[in-house]
C-alpha cells in the first residue's frame, strides 16, 4: 500500500523578511515529496482547532508537522482592536505548536516562544555559561543610562573605550564610543583581535566555515540542543589561539542573515522532519500526561 | 530593605507599599516608568556592588533583601520604548543572576498568555480543568456551546470580564473574526488562592454573576483550601519557576475544585483586603529575608 505524502506547514513571514527562506523550503520539501504549506500565524490559526475535553490529552485538529520559524506576524501600526486580535492569534498559534503531537521545528515551550531560548539575547548567551559539561566563555555585560539632560564628565563617561556597544536609542552597535551618548547602552569588553565566526545549526547538523575547529561545531550543537532548537545561528569570537567566546545566539532565521545558506538549511530541515515523522511519538513533557484529578 | 520595582500608577504596588508602611518595614521604590523616562542606571551582569538606579531615589539593588517587581510599560513614543527596552534588558538579566530574592524571577512559565497550552499543563499536572475548545470554525464553536453552558475568554493573557456565550452569539460573529476560546461553564463559588513561597492564602466569593469581580454585592470570606490541593499548588507554583502566583478556581455543588488559571503576576490587592493583608504579609516575609 502506498503511504500518503507527508503534509507539513511552515509558519513564517513568506512575503517579507523570510521570503527567500520560504522559497528554499518549498523547493527542498517538494524534492522530498513532502507537501509543504507556507502559512502566516493568522492563516494557521484559521484552520486549526484545539479540543480539550478534560479526560483525554488535548487534540490539535488537524495535527501536522510544523516548521515554527517566526514568533508572530508582522504588526505595523495596529489599532487597539487589531492589537488585541494580533495577541489572540499569537497566543493561539503558540498553543497549536506546543500541543501538536507531530514534529515541530523549534517547538515553543512553557518558557519561550522558540524552544527554551530566553526572551532576552543577553540571557541567551549568559545562561550557556552555566550548562553542565560545556566549557564556554561568555563576557560580563553592563547596562547604563544617564539621566535625561545629564552630560557625562570629562573623565567619566557611561562607556569605557575598547568596548562593544549597543545603543538602544539608535539601534546600532559599534566598538568604543566616539561621542558620549546618553544611551541607554549595553556594553561588553571588545576582543579586537578575534574574528567573528558563524555556525548555523540546522536539523541534526551544522553549517560552518571549513576553517573553524570541530570544537565549535560540537559546542554550537550543544548550545542549540540545550535550548531545544533545531534551527539556530551561534556566533563566536575566535581569538588567535583558537579559543572561542560565545557572542550571540539567534533562534529566528531571517533572509538578511542567510548568506547563501537557504537551500542547505531547507534541505536539513526536510531531512529532520522526515526522520522525526517516522519516529514513535515521544509525548510532550509536562503537557500531555493522562488527566489525573485529585 | 525591600525594593518595590514597578510604577506608582499601579494600585498593586501602592497597596504593597502601604502594607510595608503599616508594618514598619523599610522599603525603597524603584519606579521603572520614571526611570525609563528620565532616570539613570548602571547594572552589571553578573551583578556587582556598583549597580545602581538613579531615579526619585538612589537605590543599590544588590543591597536589598528582596525585590518585588511588576514591570508594566506605560510609554508611548519610540524614544520611550527604546529607553524602556534598555532598562528592562539590563534589569531582567540582572534579576536572572542576582542572589537577592526576586518575586518573580524572569525564568518562569509564560503559559498563562497562551490559554489552551496553559489548560493542558494544568490538566496534566493533576488539576480538574473544564473542557474547552479553541477554534475559528463557527460551526464547531456553536456545537460546543449548544452542548452546555459555556463562557468565552481571551486566548492570550489579556484581562477581560468573563461572560457567558450562546450559540446565537457565535452565529452573529463577523467572518473572519479570529480564534475564539470557549470553556464549559462551571456553576458555583469562586476561590482565588495566592501562593507565596510555601504559604497559601485563599478567599471565596459567592455571586450570581458570571464574573464575580463585577459584582460588588458578592459575599466574600477568607477560607482554607483542602490540604492536598494546597500542597499541590505550592509544588506547581515552584515548578513554574514562580514564588508568587494567583490561582483561580470554581467550586461546584459537590465541592470539587475546577482550576481556571494560574496568574504569574497577580493583581492581588483586591483579594488582600478580603484576607486582612495576609498576602502582603507573606510577601514581606519572603522578600524581607526573615524566612531564610
Amino acid at each position: 500500500m502506498t503511504r500518503p505524502p507527508l503534509r507539513a506547514a511552515a509558519v513564517l513571514d513568506r512575503f517579507g523578511a523570510q521570503r527567500v527562506l520560504a522559497g528554499a523550503l518549498e523547493e527542498a520539501f517538494a524534492s522530498r515529496s513532502i507537501e509543504l504549506e507556507l502559512l502566516s500565524h493568522r492563516a494557521l490559526v484559521a484552520g486549526v482547532s484545539i479540543v480539550q475535553d478534560g479526560r483525554e490529552r488535548p487534540r490539535v485538529e488537524p495535527d501536522r508537522p510544523l516548521l515554527w520559524l517566526s514568533a508572530a506576524d508582522p504588526s505595523p501600526d495596529l489599532t487597539p482592536d487589531d492589537r488585541f486580535l494580533h495577541s489572540e492569534v499569537v497566543a493561539a498559534s503558540r498553543s497549536i505548536a506546543m500541543l501538536s503531537r507531530s514534529p515541530v521545528v523549534n517547538r515553543p515551550t512553557p518558557l519561550s516562544p522558540c524552544g527554551r531560548f530566553p526572551g532576552s539575547a543577553v540571557m541567551g548567551v549568559r545562561r550557556v555559561a552555566g550548562l553542565p559539561g560545556l566549557d564556554v566563555a561568555v563576557r560580563c555585560e553592563r547596562f547604563t543610562a544617564m539621566q535625561v539632560g545629564e552630560v557625562a564628565g570629562a573623565d567619566e563617561g557611561p562607556v569605557a573605550s575598547g568596548a562593544e556597544v549597543y545603543d538602544y536609542a539608535t539601534g546600532r552597535s559599534a566598538y568604543g564610543v566616539a561621542d558620549r551618548v546618553p544611551g541607554p547602552v549595553r556594553t561588553r569588553r571588545s576582543l579586537p583581535s578575534a574574528r567573528l565566526v558563524r555556525v548555523r545549526v540546522a536539523g541534526r547538523g551544522v553549517l560552518a566555515p571549513g576553517s573553524v575547529p570541530r570544537w565549535f561545531e560540537t559546542a554550537s550543537l550543544d548550545v542549540a540542543r540545550s535550548y531545544e532548537l533545531q534551527l539556530a545561528t551561534v556566533w563566536w569570537l575566535v581569538d588567535e589561539a583558537g579559543r572561542g567566546t560565545l557572542a550571540r545566539v539567534d533562534c529566528w532565521t531571517w533572509d538578511r542573515s542567510l548568506d547563501g545558506d537557504a537551500h542547505l538549511i531547507a534541505d536539513a530541515l526536510a531531512v529532520w522532519l522526515l526522520d522525526e515523522a517516522r519516529a514513535p511519538d515521544p509525548g510532550l513533557p509536562g503537557l500531555d500526561a493522562e488527566v489525573a484529578v485529585p | 530593605m525591600i525594593g518595590i520595582a514597578g510604577s506608582r500608577a499601579d494600585p498593586v504596588m501602592v497597596h504593597f507599599a502601604t502594607r510595608c508602611v503599616m508594618r514598619e518595614v523599610p522599603f525603597a521604590v524603584i519606579d521603572l516608568v520614571d526611570l525609563a523616562a528620565t532616570g539613570g542606571w548602571s547594572l552589571s551582569v553578573p551583578p556587582d556592588g556598583s549597580d545602581v538606579f538613579h531615579g526619585g531615589e538612589v537605590v543599590r539593588p544588590g543591597e536589598l533583601s528582596g525585590i518585588y517587581v511588576r514591570p508594566i510599560y506605560l510609554g508611548r513614543s519610540p524614544a520611550e520604548a527604546a529607553r524602556w527596552q534598555g532598562l528592562m534588558d539590563g534589569f531582567t538579566a540582572w534579576m536572572d543572576e542576582t542572589e537577592v530574592a526576586v518575586v518573580n524571577r524572569p525564568r518562569h512559565h509564560q503559559l498563562n498568555s497562551s490559554k489552551p497550552a496553559h489548560y493542558a499543563w494544568l490538566s496534566a499536572s493533576g488539576l480538574r480543568v473544564p473542557p474547552s475548545l479553541m477554534s475559528s470554525d463557527r460551526e464547531r464553536l456553536a456545537e460546543f456551546v449548544r452542548a452546555g453552558r459555556a463562557v468565552v475568554k481571551p486566548v492570550c493573557g489579556t484581562r477581560a470580564t468573563t461572560r457567558e456565550i450562546a450559540a446565537t452569539d457565535v452565529d452573529a460573529l463577523p467572518e473572519p473574526a479570529g480564534p475564539l476560546l470557549v470553556q464549559r461553564l462551571v456553576e458555583g463559588d469562586d476561590v482565588r488562592a495566592h501562593v507565596v513561597g510555601e504559604d497559601v492564602v485563599a478567599c471565596r466569593f459567592s455571586s450570581t454573576a458570571i464574573d464575580y469581580r463585577s459584582d460588588r454585592q458578592a459575599r466574600r470570606q477568607r477560607v482554607d483550601v483542602p490540604d492536598a490541593l494546597a500542597d499541590l499548588l505550592v509544588d506547581l507554583t515552584a515548578e513554574q519557576g514562580l514564588t508568587f502566583a494567583g490561582w483561580d478556581f470554581k467550586v461546584d455543588e459537590a465541592g470539587d475544585y475546577w482550576c481556571l488559571e494560574c496568574n504569574p503576576m497577580p493583581g492581588y490587592s483586591f483579594y488582600d483586603r478580603v484576607c486582612d493583608g495576609a498576602v502582603s504579609d507573606a510577601l514581606v516575609d519572603v522578600l524581607g529575608g526573615w524566612l531564610s
